[in-house]
Parts: structure tokens; sequence; C-alpha cells
């Protein structure tokens, strides 16, 4: 068995039974939450108290529908947005991160992720270095796991063909192509790999408005930056306790903020072994 | 001597307890001497030191349904007085007894047999009155009413009148505390709710007259709430309904001490409700006359600071305004719902900048609320931020007050580029077509559609995991049948072959006539010459022995040991 489904098996998920929306219940809630968002829309200016209104009763019902476990990311980008006109800025900000993993490269989606990283109050800024592999891997982030496992899919079969053909004949550049095509697979799989793997990997979204970083898992330990930090600054987490989590801020500090700030960036429903 | 003196001891012992256990005693309890219509009493028959089970019923009483209550109560008491031991036991039955009317009434003279014994209880006169039903518990709400801006705090205050209550009785008159816990949980108190459980209520003793017309004293609960309303209208509260279980009849504490309660204890009560009439407030959005455009709703008075960083920047860059605005009224607020105002609007700053169009989050701290805004030079001609402005509604005269930030100097470096004139040398009259300038900031559109509902979740199901193992298992299938029958095309592989087949043919050609068999041997032979590897001497012997098959085969002649030849020369071969 290869490397790729032994790890997905590690990973095999035991669902819970739970009860679900029927596919007209959903349509219904889509509708709604549709239908608030517009509303929100055109009281913008005349009415900026029950816009706000409109568009929190649209994020609460986006939040129905992704909590029911529908994936996709447009609808994340869409909590996204009713999160961001409602004020809340980190809430918007993890519901953008959650759909980038669907639809990295949707344009939208990246143009708003960074508006509400552009509205966080003293952002931390991140660190500057671009690890190689980063740059190297640049189409990991720009395609959609889906799309990356269905080129790894057909690259590994005409790996496999192109070993084939050559047991018959002389194929022209069979080396340099098997070369690049078990690079290619190889590539792909560790991408897709790290996707099922990421799900487990802990990152972090302030909402509050203002959180003091502490040096230690306790309020009576000193504050880590003379002023706290605001709502929307992303970050890594390291550690868990109970209430409070260890984490590193973009510019590597680190330290340590209650559980109840901040929102873990995670999909709910994981890739799963059908 | 001794012996008479402990059987007397005993003897007085025995005659002592037997005295007191053997006092037999049958008496009512019935306290009260007014009532109230509908206002349960109870009445306690108390049986002492009766050994026999008994079992007392009431006769009908007039001005009262009676109800017996189906347990009773069981006591013993012991006391030791002076080496005096005295025990008693006490068996109580209730009776209650309800008013059915008002006038005066006489409990009769109630007879109980116990132990063959008749007891008989003395007649009680009770006065029963129409209980009040008004009057002693009212309750109001003043403070904010009519017309209110949004954005403004309403203030209440509830206030619940509750009469003073002296038992006729008992004489006692339960104070504030007391009377306040009388109040019911199953009250509806609206928005005071979460006062009241704080425990933010005040309490007053005022005098003043009943509905009768006779003095008397009120305590008068009062406690605060402010609300906000959050849309224009008319402003919707929850009813206030308070109810009080009246007391009608208080009796001196049962317990007194370090551990007891002093409070008096509520013999009867009447349930009491009182509803507030809630004051009509319509909540108003401000006039849009004399509205400027960048008005964003804000009502009251406020303070407007803008702090800009950084100051010193290239044209596109950003600067960030942090704006500060501070409530300067007086009483509660919440800027919850305070937006920043609309600086795209403002065309001072928008003429020479590019200002992000959407509504900004911002933080409140205290009566300040701060925002923050990124905004772009379009190029380096502005030395300042210009006075930006923050306007408030005033309800108080009507009136936009407009507070103006200070001007804020900054430095624009221009960026230095490649023009298009440059490259073809055209002059500076001439005017090129410029593109549309993309403004940076706000959000794009929601997606629409039920594609939303689609699930993009990647499965690794069982058809993905034939594709991963099924093509490594054709490729190696596909080797191991090449390899087969490659091996098979070997020279070695074929010259095995080849004397497995003469070798067969020459034992099969054993059997034969001698014609017949020199034909087998002659074609095995050939067969080996053709396909095997074979050194010069077998050479030779293969061409004698066909040379053998030849004569027998055409000449005639008989060759006994022709085919034993031909067995050991594919032996040596081998």
């Amino acid at each position: 068995m290869t490397l790729l489904t032994t790890l997905a098996y590690l990973l095999l998920t035991v669902s819970t039974a739970q009860m679900h929306l029927s596919d007209d219940q959903k349509l219904a809630v889509l509708h709604e939450a549709q239908v608030a968002y517009e509303n929100g829309i055109e009281l913008q200016t005349a009415d900026p108290v029950a816009s706000k209104d409109s568009f929190r009763r649209a994020a609460n019902r986006y939040q129905v529908l992704v909590d029911d476990g529908v994936e996709n990311g447009m609808l994340w980008y869409n909590l996204g947005n009713s999160q961001l006109l409602s004020g809340n800025i980190g809430e918007a900000i993890v519901a953008y991160r959650i759909g980038q993993r669907y639809i990295p490269s949707d344009g939208r989606l990246t143009a708003n992720l960074q508006f509400a990283r552009s509205l966080v109050a003293n952002p931390v800024k991140k660190e500057n270095t671009i690890s190689i592999l980063r740059r190297l891997a640049f189409w990991h982030d720009a395609l959609p796991t889906k799309v990356r496992l269905t080129i790894g899919l057909l690259l590994w079969f005409s790996c496999w063909t192109l070993l084939s053909v050559r047991l018959f004949r002389t194929i022209a550049g069979f080396k340099t192509t098997s070369i690049f095509l078990g690079i290619a697979v190889v590539a792909l799989s560790f991408s897709v790999v790290h996707d099922i793997l990421d799900q487990h990997r802990s990152n972090g979204v302030l909402i509050e408005s203002e959180v003091t970083v502490r040096k230690g898992n306790g309020e009576h330990f000193a504050p880590l930056f003379t002023e706290p930090i605001h709502e929307g600054i992303e970050f890594e987490i390291l550690e868990q306790r109970p209430d409070w989590l260890h984490i590193k801020l973009p510019n590597g500090s680190t330290g340590w903020i209650q559980e109840k700030d901040a929102t873990i960036v995670s999909r709910k429903n994981k890739l799963t072994l059908g | 001597m001794k012996k008479t003196t402990l059987f007397s001891f005993v003897l007085l012992c025995v005659f002592s307890f037997s005295q007191q256990l053997f006092s037999q005693q049958v008496s009512i309890q019935f306290q009260h001497k007014t009532g109230y219509v509908g206002v349960p009493i109870p009445l306690y028959v108390v049986f002492e030191n009766i050994s026999q089970k008994v079992e007392p019923q009431l006769p009908a009483i007039d001005g009262f349904t009676i109800y017996k209550q189906l347990s009773n109560r069981t006591s013993e008491q012991t006391t030791f007085i002076q080496g005096k031991v005295t025990t008693t036991r006490r068996t109580i039955f209730t009776f209650i007894l309800t008013p059915t009317t008002a006038g005066t009434f006489t409990i009769p003279s109630l007879k109980f047999k116990a132990n063959g014994k008749t007891f008989q209880s003395t007649p009680r006169i009770i006065t029963i009155e129409e209980p009040p039903t008004s009057g002693v518990l009212e309750a109001e709400i003043t403070g904010t009413q009519g017309e209110i801006f949004l954005g403004r705090p309403v203030d209440l205050t509830l206030r619940i009148f509750m009469e003073a209550f002296t038992d006729p009785n008992s004489g006692i008159t339960p104070d504030a505390q007391f009377m306040f816990r009388r109040l019911r949980n199953d009250s509806n108190f609206g928005i005071f709710t979460e006062a009241l459980e704080n425990g933010n209520a005040k309490v007053q003793r005022v005098q003043g007259t009943s509905e009768n017309g006779i003095p008397t004293t009120f305590f008068v609960f009062s406690v605060q709430a402010t609300t906000w309303p959050e849309t224009t209208g008319t402003l919707e509260l929850e009813p206030i309904v308070i109810k009080a279980d009246y007391p009608l009849a208080v009796s001196k504490p049962r317990r007194v001490g370090f551990f007891g309660s002093n409070q008096p204890v509520v013999e009867q009560s009447t349930l009491l409700s009182a509803t507030a009439e809630l004051p009509t407030i319509d909540v108003l959005s401000p006039p849009s006359n004399g509205q400027p455009a960048w008005f964003s709703g804000a009502v009251g008075h406020f303070d407007f600071r803008i702090v800009a960083e950084p100051t010193r920047i290239k044209v596109g860059e950003p600067i960030t305004l942090t704006m500060r605005v501070t409530d300067l009224t007086s009483g509660p607020v919440n800027l919850d719902y305070l937006s920043a105002p609309l600086l795209d609007r403002v065309s001072a700053l928008t003429d020479s900048f590019k200002v992000p169009d959407k509504s900004l989050g911002g933080t409140v701290n205290g009566r300040t609320k701060i925002f923050t805004q990124t905004i772009r030079p379009r190029d380096d001609s502005p030395s300042e931020i210009p006075p930006l402005p923050f306007t408030s509604f005033n309800p108080e005269n009507g009136e936009y007050i407009t507070a103006w930030s200070k001007p804020i100097p900054i430095q624009v470096e221009a960026v230095a580029t490649v023009s298009a004139g440059d490259l073809i040398g055209a002059s500076n009259n001439h005017t090129i077509p410029t593109s549309p300038i993309e403004l940076d900031g706000g959000i794009l559109a929601n997606y629409a559609g039920d594609d939303l509902l689609l699930s993009q979740r990647v499965d690794i199901n069982s058809t993905i995991r034939t594709a991963i193992v099924l093509p490594p298992i054709i490729f190696f299938s596909i080797l191991l049948i090449f390899g087969i029958r490659k091996h098979a095309a070997l020279p070695s592989s074929k010259q095995k072959g080849t004397r497995k087949v003469a070798t067969k043919t020459l034992q099969n050609a054993m059997q034969l006539s001698s014609a017949e068999q020199a034909v087998q041997i002659s074609k095995a032979i050939r067969v080996l010459q053709s396909n095997a590897t074979i050194d010069d001497g077998i050479a030779e012997k293969m061409n004698e022995l066909i040379e053998r098959c030849n004569a027998t085969q055409f000449g005639g002649l008989s060759d006994a040991e022709l085919g034993k030849d031909a067995v050991a020369l594919v032996e040596q071969i081998r």
C-alpha cells in the first residue's frame, strides 16, 4: 500500500451520528442567509444599526450550514463577508482562511481576506523570510486539494503506463520523462498528505478587540507586550492547556493567551476515507 | 432500713412519672379573630397523652368550608425539672377552614372523645371580611418618554409601592426587607430584572393614604435600568407585572437564636398583582435636513481626534489613521453602535487620498471608541491630512455639531516612473489616455446560487484507492508475463527444449519398425543439429548416424544398434 493511503488510513476519523438538515432545509437556510445579506447591504447607509443586525443574521444562517457539514469554499467566503460587515474581523478572517483551503486561487476570497487583514488594528508584521521550499511549492497554495489529488492520480497513472510501454519498445526521452513524472507524483502526494495533516495543525485568530499576551498560562504572569494586541491577528498554536493557548505570532514572538479570546482555524469535517 | 428507702424512691418515681403520663388533655388552637373570604385559616386539634387511636371530625360550621389534612403530627417531649420527669405525647390534627362569606361567625364548642372521656372546647368568635383587592400593591415606571433619537439611552425607573402591614392580632409590623421578599419570583420585571438580581433596588418609607383615605405607610422599592434602542420606531418594552404574596396574618418567629430566623412567620397571605403602565417612547432617526454627507448616525456630543502613522511616505503607500471618538455627555454610554465618520465622503480628503468606502469595526475603551482607517495618497501633492469632521446630532437643540480634527502635516515622495511620453518623445501637451485607477479597500460581492451547497470535500474513497494500487499491479503483471516469454526465447532455453523434444522422439522411435525408426531418428538428429550448440566430435557422430538412418531407410539395410546409438548420442549432448 502506498504512503498516501497508509497516512490516510491513520487519519481515519469516526464520525458520530448526528441529525442533518435535509436538502430542502439547506436551500431554505441558504436563501434566508442571502436575503439577510442583501438586506444588510441595502440598509448600510440608511440605517447602519439595522444593517449590522442583518449581516449578523446572515452570518448566523451561513454558520448553520457550515455547522451542518456543508463544505464549500464559496459558503465560507460568504460567511466571512457577513462576519466582516457585522464588525467581527477575527471571525471573518477565520472564515476566509477556511474557505481558502477549498478555493485557494479564488480572487475574491484572496482580496477580501487581504482587506480584512488590513482592518486589523496594529497588526503584527510577519517575518520577511520565506523558505526556499515554500517558494518552490507555490502551486500548493494555488491549487485546491481536489485538483492536486486529480493531477497526482493522472501523473501516477501516466508514470506506470510509461514504464509498461517501455517494456515493449524504446521511448525517446524515457529517462527524463520518468524522472519528471516521479518527482511530480511524489511532490503532489506530499502536498495532499500535507493538507490532510494540516487539519490537525493548529492556527488561530484573535476574536476579542484587545487581548493581553502573557509570559505564562495564568493571569499572574506579566504581559509580554506593553500594549494588548487586537482582533484579527493570526497566530500559530504551539501548545494547548486548560483555558490557555501557547501561541507564536507572525513576528516570531511567543506567549500565552486565554482560549476564549481566540478561535482555532479548522474545518469541522475533515478529509475522510470514503 | 436500706430496702425500705429504695422501695420508697422507686414508688415515688413511678408515681411521679405515672402522674404526668396520665395527664390527658384535648384542646384546639385557633388564634385568629379576623379573616378574609377565600383565605384559608388553620385550626389545630391537639391530643395530649391519649393512648387510644383517635380520628377527630369537625361538625359543619356556618360560614366556612372545612377540609381535614390527611396527615397528622405526633411528638413526644420529656423534661427533667428538679428531678421530676415529665413526658408529654402530643398528636395534632389540622383542619383548614376557608371562610365563604363576610360577617361575624362563631366557631362553636367542639366535642372530642378520647380514652372514654369527652373533651370540650370553648366557642371562638371570628370576623370575616372581604379581602383587600387593590391599594396595597402598585407599580409605576418613570423616566424617558416621548421622542428620543436613535443612539441615546432610555433611562427608566420602576417604583413598587407596597403598603406596610400590621397584624391586628400579634401587633407585628414586618420591616421593608420582609415585605420585599413577598414579591414573587414569577413576577415579570422586564428590563429591570438584571438590576434587581444585582441587588440594586432602593427602599424608601413614605407616608400616604390608602384608597379608603386612611393614613398609612408605604414601602417604595425603586430600581433603575437603562436600555439602548437598536432601531427606529416605537420602542417595544416587555410588560411589567408585579406579583406579591401580601401577608394577612403574621406571627412571631418560631425560632429566635443565633442561627434562627428573627423574621415573622406568614400565617396567611393573599396573591396580589399590579401592572406598571409602560411609557410610550418613539425612537427617531436624526433629521436629514442639515445632515452632512459624512454623518454616520452619532447622537450626542463627542470629541474627535486623529493620529496618522507614518507621516513620511511615498505615493500609494498606506497611512493608518487612528480615530478616537470620545463621548462628552454625562450619564451612561453605549458606544457599541457608534460608527466611524464616512471619510470616503469627505471631498477634502478623497481629492488627494484613496479612502476605502466600507464601514469600520472599532474598539470601545470606556467612553472612547477607536477606529482605524487606511488611506493612500494619490500623488505627491498633499502636504497634510486636512482637518477631518465627525458630526453628531445634538438632540437638545436639534442641530448637528461637527468636531474637526487638527490638520496633520505629511511628506509624500513621488515615485519615479517612466511614462509613455518619455519613450516616444511625445510633447507635454499631448494628452495620454489613462486607464481607470482601481481603488483599494472594500470587499467583493458574495457568491450566490445553489452551488454553495455542493460539497468540495476530498474523499479518499475506494475508487481513488483502487486507482492508486491498480497501475503498479498491472505493470508488474505485464513485467512477469514478458519476463517469462523472454526467458523462453533464450538460446539455452531453446537448446534445452530441443533436446527434450529429440529425446522424446527417440524414445518413441524405439517402439517402431526399423524403417520408421530410422525416419524418426533422422528427424530428431536434424532438429538437434539445427538448434543445439554441438562440438565437432558429436557433429561427426550425428552425421554418421544420419548416414546409417539413410542406409536403413533407403538402402533396406537392417541396423539393430541404430536406436541405442542415437539415445547414447543425445545423452552425450546433455
